[in-house]
This record gives structure tokens, C-alpha cells and sequence, in this order.
């Protein structure tokens, strides 16, 4: 990380520098995780520092070009590119690069855009290194919906950030996908932190399906305050190595965060799919359902927690896992966890790993549908109630296509 | 002639008996003053440990054991993902304390202050009334052991394990560290350097054994260890239940005690372990319990975890061979001031096996409960099933409860489940017991025990009652139960 101490000392006239700065010594006092408690070290997916580094000091990506209808959305982020659709000044949303935003222009949104820091080791390296972004900013009593489509190279190494500001009593609809193009094996890092007002109420859909040869890392934070609701759901399909974090911060009360996650891991893919909930807010609650796909000799690993604090008094939480096992080389994990730390709530976790029940193939078999379509039925039937509940066409059309691809080996 | 009832008789008599079973603290927090004939002193060294080989007259095998395992407990870090360990003062721990050189069959020749000891724990009226043997241990020896003639002529071994080092040194060497190797961890090095006493049970092919035998541990000195080594070896197609009770006395410096039990359950066999520990709240508590089980054979671990301060405690099961099976079911109340780190681990490396743990904790004023736990399913452990559940209660407002289960599988074919609540006693359990006529304490205490039903019907009557007591008499002071 020398290396990078020194790129720190070039940005010493970004505005965001005491931020960075910050964060920086946030991550070098952070301790490097292990997981000694477990015999099996080796099968989570770990990022090397090497890797961090790339990701800290950025590599550029070949250039690319892609073909207009490919992909679709109000917000185009190609490379350092973005394209922003005109309906969206119009209903007075304002949409710019980080990298761009000087404090004089918006002291006050500067603030806010700058308040978080993170939690998580690798969480403030991006927070100290990101060199692209974008804000997002929707002002109080808004009701809008935003696609946005972010494509970069495949062997493209870098960090970003983006922070959606959500605005009291704003109804928001969000739909974020991230591709690649070309090849490569870029490490790319990114924050997503959603900053929601008293009230907020927030539909965000979320679609990673990159190279299966990029390392792809995420964090997202939901900051919300009282009343505020955020209902998530995540795809994530692509990259070889995925590292996908999400945990809320509910510092208001009657806070209700709600997450549908789903995961398909290849190939040789390995998947770290955390969702955690971290409840100060009174009356808080937090639902979160996960559901993992394995085929090949790939890896999943569900983690979560419920982290319910001494003053979330009248608190609930909630975390289930199910992750389907479908090949003879796969390997699945789950570690929910639970940390309750007042007695006047009521908290709860579930998770199972098993394979299709057979009983529901013979069901199937018997009304003469052969045995591989039927289990990418049931495989469909499994994820697809997850992201169903978007109510988002393309969002529905990607995981039925992802579940009819799948290369299921599994014996029985 | 026809015996009139009365009601006010009935509970009348209730009440005598409630006031004769009274248990109070002191019960068992008592401490005699009896001055150890032998000890090594405080501190742990390479000489120690030759010492306390030196004193037993060890094989030469046991004594190289001994200081390879010492090499390496000093090697290894202390744990630090765990519990807050620090309060253990390795320099200042007694390591080896022998209270009398008497090792007795017969209860008339252990010293009399020893014996009066055990008398008030009970022990000599259980063994009389339904254990097929027993093993008493007084700090570092075991003082008294007896097994019914009965037993013994079928070939059953049961001893303390120095005796059977010495006795049996091949059976010993067959079984000794295999499950659970001094390379383990840190505490199991520990034990490893320089354990001492602990059982030795052996039941040969066919023998099953319907009544249960018991060890009982009594740690009586100030910051001194307890390090005894059991190994309970069920032969093929044997049935054996095998029963452990721990206390000390409340001490102003901290004791620790670190134990290994090794359970062998080979092809076809039944082996049942049940240990009620209830150590004053000035011992940490760190032992390592592990079974390897076989081919068709069944392993019960039943637990209850009520006293020390510290405990770190997580009984697994190795299912080794096909259709071998493994029950864990564990009850730990963390009181005020203390932390109860358990849970089970459970490892598939064969076809068929299956595990089933059942967990529940109560948390008590600032007491702190948690559950870490292990399921693993090996590839090739083919249509193998495990379920998990652990549930946890939170009595008052600051009483904390943590889950961290790991649940890791390799086998396309194994079905996994796992389930955990935590929760309060519910107003609306409450509301609905009370519209039927019970006092707010009568109906928590029925919640409470009502919670705990799953694993006290599967202790043994006589410790499930001491349980229930222990249980009241942790939650009496709050006036909830009892």
C-alpha cells in the first residue's frame, strides 16, 4: 500500500482530501478478517492485497465500443463517459460525476455526500481511492424512477462511489446494472450508499453480471431515518470473484429495510453474498431473504446479521438463506449470525442448503417434462419469487434467462 | 377404607418438600480446608511437567507426550475470537495438586474430610441408588472409583485414566489423543502437558449397559486447574451412558479448567454422554469434547452449562462411518456477570450420517449467551441430513444473546437446515396464563422450564430435578421463577 499512500499525497487539492485522508487511516487501523474459526480458510473468497492495491491505484481499460441498444437506461456511464437523459432535469433530479463536485458548489450537499465513512476494511479503501462516481440527488416529496447502465472495460482496475440522496417523503425507483466489455481481469471496487430522508420510501434493483474473469467488490449502505423504507433486490451473476456486501444503518425509528437477494455461482466462480442489518432506530425492522444457485465447481457463501442495539427497543429482525447446492463440485456456506443486544425485540434466522427435491422432479416428470428442463423449472420457480416482487420486467426476463441457462449436474 | 383428600394437606406436604429440596449456594461453594500432600506450585514449566510424569510413574511415551504437547500449547496464540480471555493468569495457576495418596474401591478408605465433601454433593446416595459405577475426583486425583461386580466380570473397564495407564497401558495408547490431538488447540496442548486424573471407560463388544456411570470433579483449591482426560470407548455393538458433574467453590482468584473427552463409537454401538457442569463463577471453563463415531453407531451429547465465568465449550461429533448418527442437546444459562460461548459442531465425512443439535440458551441480567456452531458435510457424504436449531431467551433489558453458526456444504445430495430465534418471554404468553388464573412468577417459570422442555426431558431424572433447581435458584433472585 506504499504505493498508494503516495497517490494519496497527489490529491492533495481534491476537496474530498480530509475525507480520503480519513478513510485511508480508517483501513490501514482496520484489522485484516480471518477466519481461523473455520477449518475451511481457503473457500471464502478472499481479495488478496495485491489485488486491493490494483483496485486502489486504478489500471485503465482498453478502450470499447458497444452498440446503442445493447443497453438501456436514463443514466449511461461508459468508461469515464456519462449520459444523462433530459427527463431527468426535468423532474428536477439532479445527476453528476463525483469526481467533478466541488464543495463551493453545493456546501451543504457536499456535506452530506462526504458523511459516511463506511464499516468495513475494504469499504474505506474504495471510500479513499474512488476515482469515478456519480450523485445523486432527489429532492424532498419526488416521485421518480431511474435505470442507470454502467459498462466498463473488463480489464479496467479502479474504485467508485456513488451516493443517492433520497430526499424527505420521495418515492424512488432505481434500477442499477453493471457490465463489462472485452477481457481482462480487472479488480473493480465500489460504494453504493443511499441516503435516505424522514419517510423516504425506495424501490432499488440492483444487476451485476460482468466478465466471469473480473474481480467484482460492493459495498451498499442504506443510511435511513425515520419512517424511511428500502426495499432491495440484487442480482449478481457475472465475475469471477464476487464480494458483495449490504447492510443498512437504521438510525430512525420504525425504519423498515427489506432485501430479496439471488445468486448464481458457475463455473469456478466464488460468491460472498452478505446482507446484514444494523438497527439503532426504535420499532426498526429488517427482513432479509437470500437465495443462492451453485452449479460447477463454484462457491457461495451467505453471511448476515442481525444486529439489533441496547436502544432498538421494540425491534425485529430477520434473515433467511436458502441456497440450492446443484452440482457434485460445488460448495455452499451460510454464517448467519445474530447479536442482540435488548431483550424487548424479536429477531430470527433460517437458512438450509439441499439440493432440488426430488419429489417435486418426479411431479414434474410425471406430466411429461424431461428431467433437466424440470429442475430449471423448480431452479426458475426458487429464485424467480425473489425478484418477482419488483415488479420489473427486465429484471424478471434476466433471472428466467439465467435460470434456463443453467448447466445443472447434480445427481440424485 | 377410603383415604379422604384434602387439598390443603396436598399442598401442605408440597410445600415441606419444596422447603427440604431448597438448594441454597453455599451447597456447593463450600471449600474445605484440607492442604494438598503434593503439589507442583504455581507456574508452568518443562520441569513441572516432568515433575507431575515424574510423581506417576509414567511410561517414557506418556512423559515425550507430555512435553511435545507442552512445545506446542507454548507455541500457540491464545484464541482471540472468542470470549475475553485475559483474566487467566497462566504464571500464577496451580498445575497439579494431589489432595491424599489414597486411590480407593471402597468409600470407608477415603479421607474423611474428601468423603464429607462428596457426602454433601450427594454422591455415594446416587451411586447406591441407580449408577452402575462411579469416579470421584478431588483437584488433580481421582480418589475413589467402584463399577458393580456385575459389570466388571462382563470385561467393562472404568477407572480414573492414571490408574488405567498403568493397568491397561495398550487400550490406553490405542485410544489416548487420537480424537482430539494436542495439536487441537491451544487448551487441549495445555491439557495435553499436564493433565491429570479424569476417567478411563472401556465396554467391550456386546455389552450394553442399561444403568449409567458417573464421574463427579471437584476443584477445591485457590487459582488452581483442573485438567483431567476421559476416554469412554464403546466397542462394537455396545450401549453405554456415561454421566459427568463438575463444581468448585467461589474463590477470589480465577481458576481454569481445560478437560479432553474422548468418545470411540465404534460400528453398531449406542454411547450417551451427559455432563452437568455448575463451577462457581470463578473458573474459567475450557475443556474440548469430541467423538468419533462409526458405522451405524449413535452419539448423544447432552449438556447442561450453568456455572463459571467463563465457558467455551462446542461437543462435536466426527460421523465417520455410514448411518452413523449424532444428537447434541445443550442447555446454558449465562447468569449475571458471565459468558457462555457453546454450541456443537458436527462433521459428515460419510454416506447417510445425520446430526441433529438443539441449543437454548437464557440469558440473566447482563449475562451474555452465545451459540457458535460447526455443521460440515464432507464430499461423498451422500444423502446425509442435518438440522440445527438453537433459541435463545432474554430475561431482562440488558441481557445479550449472539448467534454465529457456520454451516459449510460440499455434497450436492445433503440436506441442511438451520434455525435460530431469540426472544423475550412474550406479554401476550403471559396475558393468556394469567386469564387462567396463574400469578405473573408462576407463569414465567413455566415459559422458562416450558423452553428448556426439549432437552430436560433427555437428561437423566435425578440431574434434570438438580437442574430445575439450579435453574430457579439462578432465576429466584429476579423473582421470575421458582
Amino acid at each position: 500500500m506504499e504505493q498508494y499512500s503516495d497517490r494519496l499525497k497527489t490529491r492533495l487539492n481534491d476537496d474530498a482530501y480530509e475525507f480520503r485522508r480519513e478513510s485511508f487511516i480508517s483501513f490501514l487501523k482496520s484489522p485484516v478478517r480471518d477466519y481461523k474459526e473455520s477449518p475451511t480458510v481457503k473457500d471464502y473468497v478472499e481479495i488478496s492485497e495485491s489485488e486491493l492495491e490494483r483496485m486502489a491505484n486504478g489500471e485503465p481499460g482498453t478502450p470499447f465500443s458497444f452498440s446503442q441498444n445493447k443497453y438501456t437506461g436514463n443514466i449511461m456511464v461508459s468508461g469515464t463517459d456519462l449520459k444523462l437523459d433530459k427527463s431527468l432535469a426535468e423532474a428536477g433530479v439532479g445527476v453528476f460525476s463525483l469526481s467533478g463536485f466541488r464543495r463551493n458548489d453545493n456546501p451543504e450537499l457536499f456535506k452530506t455526500v462526504f458523511s459516511e465513512r463506511g464499516r468495513e476494511r475494504i469499504e474505506f479503501l474504495i471510500n479513499s481511492a474512488w476515482s469515478q462516481g456519480l450523485v445523486v440527488n432527489i429532492p424532498a416529496g419526488k416521485n421518480v424512477s431511474l435505470t442507470s447502465t454502467t459498462i466498463t472495460a473488463a480489464d479496467e482496475s479502479g474504485a467508485r462511489k456513488t451516493v443517492v440522496i433520497c430526499g424527505d417523503d420521495s418515492m424512488v425507483e432505481y434500477a442499477d446494472k453493471y457490465f463489462t466489455e472485452g477481457n481482462g481481469n480487472g479488480v473493480q471496487g465500489k460504494n453504493i450508499y443511499f441516503i435516505l430522508g424522514k419517510n423516504a420510501k425506495v424501490k432499488y434493483m440492483y444487476l451485476q453480471d460482468k466478465a466471469s474473469t473480473v474481480t467484482d467488490i460492493t459495498f451498499v449502505r442504506q443510511i435511513m431515518e425515520k419512517y424511511s423504507e428500502f426495499n432491495f433486490y440484487h442480482i449478481n451473476h457475472g465475475s469471477n470473484k464476487v464480494l458483495f456486501s449490504d447492510e443498512s444503518v437504521q438510525n430512525g425509528d420504525s425504519s423498515d429495510f427489506r432485501v430479496y437477494g439471488v445468486n448464481f455461482s458457475s463455473d469456478k466462480q466464488k460468491m460472498d453474498i452478505r446482507d446484514s442489518s444494523f438497527q439503532v432506530g426504535k420499532k426498526s425492522t429488517a427482513e432479509i431473504f437470500v437465495r443462492g444457485v451453485v452449479t460447477g465447481s463454484s462457491s457461495t457463501i451467505h453471511r448476515g446479521n442481525i444486529d439489533l442495539e441496547e436502544v432498538s427497543i421494540n425491534s425485529s429482525g430477520f434473515y433467511d438463506s436458502k441456497i440450492l447446492l446443484l452440482s457434485k463440485d460445488g460448495y455452499a456456506n451460510s454464517k448467519p449470525g445474530l447479536m442482540i443486544k435488548n431483550s424487548n425485540t424479536r429477531s430470527k434466522h433460517g437458512s438450509s442448503i439441499s439440493n432440488v427435491d426430488p419429489e417435486q422432479i418426479f411431479y414434474l416428470r410425471s406430466r411429461g417434462i424431461d428431467i433437466k428442463t424440470a429442475r430449471n423449472i423448480i431452479t426458475g420457480g426458487f429464485v424467480g419469487s425473489m425478484i418477482e416482487r419488483a415488479n420489473n420486467k427486465e429484471f424478471t426476463d434476466k433471472i428466467n434467462e439465467y435460470a434456463e441457462s443453467l448447466d445443472i449436474d447434480a445427481y440424485f | 377404607m377410603e383415604v379422604e383428600y384434602s387439598k390443603e394437606e396436598e399442598m401442605e406436604k408440597l410445600l415441606e418438600d419444596l422447603r427440604k429440596s431448597s438448594v441454597r449456594k453455599e451447597d456447593w461453594e463450600f471449600h474445605d480446608n484440607l492442604k494438598p500432600i503434593y503439589s507442583t506450585g504455581i507456574g508452568l514449566n518443562k520441569s513441572v511437567v516432568e515433575e507431575i510424569s515424574e510423581i506417576k510413574k509414567e511410561p517414557d511415551w506418556m512423559r515425550r507426550f507430555r512435553l511435545k504437547a507442552l512445545e506446542i500449547f507454548l507455541s500457540k496464540p491464545m484464541p482471540t475470537w472468542g470470549p475475553d480471555l485475559s483474566g487467566i493468569d497462566w504464571e500464577n495457576t496451580n498445575y497439579y495438586n494431589r489432595p491424599d495418596d489414597v486411590k480407593s474401591k471402597s468409600w470407608d478408605e477415603v479421607p474423611d474430610q474428601i468423603k464429607d465433601t462428596f457426602t454433601k454433593l450427594g454422591i455415594p446416595e446416587m451411586e447406591q441408588k441407580y449408577l452402575a459405577g462411579s469416579v470421584a475426583q478431588y483437584d488433580s486425583e481421582g480418589v475413589y472409583h467402584n463399577l458393580k461386580k456385575v459389570w466388571e466380570d462382563k470385561g467393562v473397564l472404568f477407572m480414573d485414566l492414571d490408574s488405567a495407564v498403568k493397568e491397561h497401558p495398550d487400550l490406553v495408547k490405542n485410544y489416548f489423543c487420537k480424537a482430539v490431538p494436542a495439536t487441537d488447540n491451544k487448551f487441549a496442548a495445555l491439557n495435553g502437558a499436564v493433565w491429570s486424573g479424569g476417567s478411563f471407560l472401556y465396554v467391550p463388544k456386546g455389552v450394553r449397559i442399561d444403568m449409567p456411570l458417573q464421574t463427579y470433579f471437584r476443584m477445591n483449591g485457590e487459582a488452581t486447574g483442573q485438567f483431567e482426560h476421559t476416554i469412554v470407548v464403546a466397542d462394537e455393538g455396545s450401549k453405554v451412558h456415561y454421566i459427568e458433574g463438575c463444581t468448585a467453590p467461589r474463590w477470589d482468584k480465577d481458576s481454569l479448567h481445560s478437560a479432553i473427552v474422548e468418545i470411540y463409537a465404534h460400528k453398531n454401538s449406542e454411547a450417551r454422554y451427559t455432563s452437568v457442569q455448575n463451577w462457581s463463577k470463578s473458573v474459567y471453563n475450557m475443556p474440548t469434547k469430541r467423538a468419533w463415531v462409526d458405522e451405524n453407531a449413535k452419539m448423544e451429547w447432552v449438556g447442561g452449562s450453568l456455572g463459571s465465568k467463563v465457558t467455551m465449550l462446542y461437543p462435536s461429533s466426527y460421523l465417520r462411518g455410514r448411518n452413523a448418527s449424532t444428537h447434541n442437546l445443550n442447555i446454558s444459562l449465562a447468569g449475571p456477570g458471565t459468558v457462555k460461548d457453546t454450541g456443537a459442531k458436527a462433521i459428515h465425512l460419510a454416506p447417510n450420517t445425520s446430526s441433529r443439535i438443539v441449543a437454548k440458551s437464557i440469558s440473566i441480567e447482563d449475562g451474555k449467551a452465545i451459540y457458535r456452531g460447526l455443521l460440515r458435510m464432507n464430499k461423498g457424504a451422500v444423502h446425509s441430513k442435518s438440522h440445527v436449531q438453537c433459541d435463545a431467551l432474554l430475561i431482562n433489558d440488558e441481557s445479550q444473546s449472539f448467534t454465529y453458526p457456520h454451516d459449510e456444504i460440499y455434497e450436492p445430495t445433503a440436506t441442511f437446515g438451520h434455525e435460530a430465534t431469540v426472544g423475550k418471554i412474550g406479554t401476550e404468553e403471559l396475558a393468556y396464563m394469567r386469564s387462567r388464573g396463574l400469578s405473573e412468577d408462576e407463569a414465567s417459570s413455566m415459559i422458562v422450564l416450558g423452553f428448556l422442555d426439549d432437552v430436560m426431558k433427555e437428561i437423566p431424572m435425578e440431574f434434570a430435578v438438580e437442574m430445575n433447581r439450579l435453574i430457579k435458584l439462578e432465576m429466584g433472585k429476579l423473582g421470575s421463577v421458582g
